[in-house]
């Protein structure tokens, strides 16, 4: 194996099927099928070790294996840029359906290098106690379309509207940096209930909880976000929040969705409509633009005429897919965002906005 | 010969109710001016056009001076659609309808408005489930002043609920524990959208109040003793009976039954509207969408009706709703658009909260005939192919 390559086991991407009733699709916590992903895995793998490609090995499941997975799997990690190590079933044989998909991915080695466009990070040294609630986390956040930056201790904070930490106790130095980003205008949301409250003498009387939280101001419509939350007590600094839980975070997705809602879906850079089976990744484009890479993960061509709705104002739309022709498709604008109607496409398609 | 006081027979009186008085109250039902009118689009005509119903049943009269409470219909989730078209041109009440309505009654003198949902499945800020369903909720709360907005599935800000009794007992529910947001005002809106309904044969001003019951209580995680105020989930304990809400409200009248969803889920909305009166009716018509409620629902389709409906009495403003539609508002169970259900307008109705005989509705606007879109026909010839072509739906696995 190469040196500079990084083997992680990853899941089987795709719908998960029901361990209690057969053929049928199990559900996640809002009803939408439930989906195994390799992807925030892969984007986790490159954070930790930027230098290193990733290659994703799946084990098969014991069940009847279908043609369109083989490419919905390749998909699934190359969107973060990463490779799924090949597993075919011993009856494979849609090897042309296979080649384009290779070929495919192979033609964009640029893609591979682009950068998560994203307002939301999630900090994290990903190690520990906290590091399966913080993996979930990166899981679940993907699962809701919302693309996100890693970032780890040491790192600088870059140009975000909102942060999740989520470890337990940062160091003096950490928390200054995450003081500076919330008193910058940033919403920074705590896991640890406990942010701030065990580590007294390191706490500055300065720190922002030392303050009275935010009372009801209303405004929730408004841009600066909610002011009040039934689980988490918010702090004011500066122009930015800082969001605690009241309790301790039990449920990942619960924590994942209160985090948007913190941050506002009003800053949510791509919005969907009947893509309940999709997973999603956006980078910038090396050159201008974005790149809005989607994951069918039913592996059929499905008549759900799926809406994309990307923020930003864009005069292109181009989709890119596995054994097509690239195909300009019209932009609806819609406020400050281009929304696209994209057409049936099998397990994967790229949409270029510039 | 059975012997009992006056007040024996007053505390017996739901028992009898069923037999005697429901039918009684619907032959001398309330009954109030419905006003209608053409409105093609949600453009610059909008505002005149719902103007000029609100003129014709005084609403400055209602609203002036009040708190005004407005449910709107945002049912099912805010990232499915009918295809490409956009939630608010088929499933959802308009947000121009929502915002030129909250203009007008804040014009009229409304002292403050709240618009009010029960956003699905979810207990998120309503502000935040709109812009979800990639709406500017801003646009509602700057269209007049002193506008808020609450998702009614949990306690909200009061964190406590206020509880409705259903007079004379209720169908299925005595009461009802809802948001303190629906006791709050004094003039309540609903503020439907006019849609046939796969389970209750259509869905209009009475029916959008389904959306009024918090998940906390009623919904699918509803807590066991005490309501859940992280809630996910629908209602389905209302459409199949299969648990009660949480023991801190009130529960049924009796073990369910009857589980038939058409049995249970017109019942249920008519203790809902006789338990929390609706003050004024408002249907929004201009677009909309034909087969059912919402885009989960098999072969539905965008519509143009182009029809605004107001009234003060919801029974009323439905039946009008309904025969603009092509239904027969007298029509019960067998019967388009109830074949399979029993009607929520007839049940209302016994409950005495107004009627739906259209020869007791006065109707002020165009006729009804120069309105009318048919949504009966199609239904006729959708439900034969439906029935003809009666395969197992297409499942998300691939095959």
């Amino acid at each position: 194996m190469p040196v500079d390559v990084k083997i992680v086991d990853g899941e089987w991407p795709g719908l998960r099927l029901s361990r209690t009733s057969g053929e049928a699709v199990d559900a996640g916590p809002t009803g939408a099928p439930w989906i195994d992903s390799n992807t925030w895995r892969v984007q986790l793998e490159r954070a930790l070790a930027p230098n290193k490609r990733v290659w994703v090995r799946s084990k098969v499941p014991d069940r009847v294996i279908l043609a369109a997975e083989i490419p919905v799997a390749i998909a699934d990690a190359a969107v973060a840029g990463g490779q799924w190590i090949i597993t075919l079933p011993a009856d494979f044989q849609s090897w042309a359906q296979l080649g384009e998909t290779l070929r495919f991915f192979a033609a964009h080695p640029d893609w591979l290098a682009a950068e998560t466009k994203a307002v939301l990070g999630v900090l994290s040294s990903f190690t520990g106690p906290k590091q399966a609630m913080a993996s979930e986390v990166l899981n679940l956040t993907a699962r809701m379309h919302q693309p996100y930056r890693i970032l780890l201790p040491g790192q600088p904070i870059p140009d975000l509207r909102a942060v999740i930490y989520a470890d337990s106790k940062p160091t003096p130095e950490l928390r200054a940096t995450l003081e500076n980003f919330v008193r910058k205008g940033g919403l920074l949301v705590a896991m640890d209930n406990t942010w701030g409250l065990d580590e007294g003498s390191s706490v500055g009387t300065d720190s922002i909880e030392h303050s009275a939280p935010i009372s009801d101001t209303g405004g929730n419509g408004s841009e600066t976000g909610l002011q009040t939350h039934p689980r988490f007590t918010l702090y004011k600094a500066g122009l930015g929040r800082l969001a605690i839980p009241k309790k301790a975070v039990v449920d990942p997705f619960q924590f994942a969705s209160d985090a948007q809602t913190l941050m506002s879906h009003r800053w949510d850079l791509v919005t969907f409509w009947n893509a309940s089976a999709y997973g999603s990744h956006l980078t910038e484009l090396p050159r201008d633009g974005v790149l809005l890479h989607l994951v069918n993960y039913t592996g059929v061509a499905d008549a759900n005429q799926v809406t994309a709705r990307v923020r930003g104002e864009y005069q292109r739309a181009v989709l890119r897919q596995p054994g097509h022709a690239p195909q300009n498709l019209p932009i609806q604008t819609v406020g400050r965002a281009a929304e696209v109607y994209l057409p049936e496409f099998v397990s994967y398609a790229g949409l270029e906005l510039s | 010969m059975y012997n009992c006081s006056r007040r024996q027979l007053l505390l017996a009186a739901p028992a009898f109710v069923p037999f005697f008085g429901r039918r009684a109250k619907a032959a001398t039902a309330p009954v109030s001016r419905v006003a209608v009118t053409a409105c093609q689009s949600y453009g610059a005509a909008l505002v005149p056009a719902l103007d000029g119903l609100f003129d014709r049943l005084d609403i400055g009269r209602l609203v002036n001076g009040k708190t005004v409470a407005i449910k709107i219909n945002m049912t099912g989730s805010p990232n499915s659609r009918v295809g490409y078209v956009p939630l608010e041109d088929t499933v959802y009440s308009h947000p121009r309808v929502i915002g030129a309505v909250v203009y007008l009654l804040g014009r009229a003198g409304a002292r403050r408005i709240r618009v009010l949902e029960g956003a699905f499945d979810r207990s998120e800020p309503l502000e935040e489930f709109m812009l979800e369903a990639g709406w500017e909720p801003l646009d509602i709360l700057n269209a007049a002043p002193r506008v808020e907005m609450e998702n009614t599935n949990i306690a909200g800000a009061a964190r406590r609920y206020h509880r409705f009794q259903t007079p004379s007992g209720g169908h299925i529910f005595p009461g009802f524990d809802l948001n303190h947001s629906f006791a709050d005002c004094d003039v309540f809106v609903s503020l439907a959208k006019l849609k046939e309904h796969a389970t209750a044969g259509v869905t209009l001003s009475m029916k959008n109040c389904f959306g009024s019951t918090p998940i906390s209580i009623y919904g699918d995680s509803a807590g066991v003793e005490e309501p859940n105020e992280a809630p996910r989930g629908g209602r389905g304990m209302f459409h199949d009976g299969g648990r009660q809400p949480s023991r801190s409200a009130p529960g049924e009248n009796g073990p369910a039954a009857n589980l038939d969803p058409g049995y249970r889920v017109p019942r249920i909305v008519a203790d809902i509207v006789a338990s929390r009166p609706i003050d004024l009716a408002i249907i929004d018509g201009v677009r909309s969408m034909a087969g059912g409620e919402g885009s989960w629902i098999p072969g539905v389709a965008p519509v143009r009706p182009g029809v605004l409906v107001a009234g003060l009495n919801p029974v009323s403003t439905d039946a009008v709703g309904m025969a603009l539609m092509g239904f027969d508002p007298m029509a019960d169970r067998g019967t388009p658009p109830f074949e399979e259900s029993d009607s929520t307008l007839r049940l209302a109705e016994e409950l005495g909260v107004g009627t739906r005989d259209l020869s007791r509705i006065e109707v002020a606007g165009p006729r009804i005939d120069q309105l009318r879109f048919d949504f009966a026909g199609p239904r006729k010839l959708r439900r034969a192919r439906l029935q003809a072509d009666a395969r197992p739906q297409r499942s998300l696995l691939p095959s």
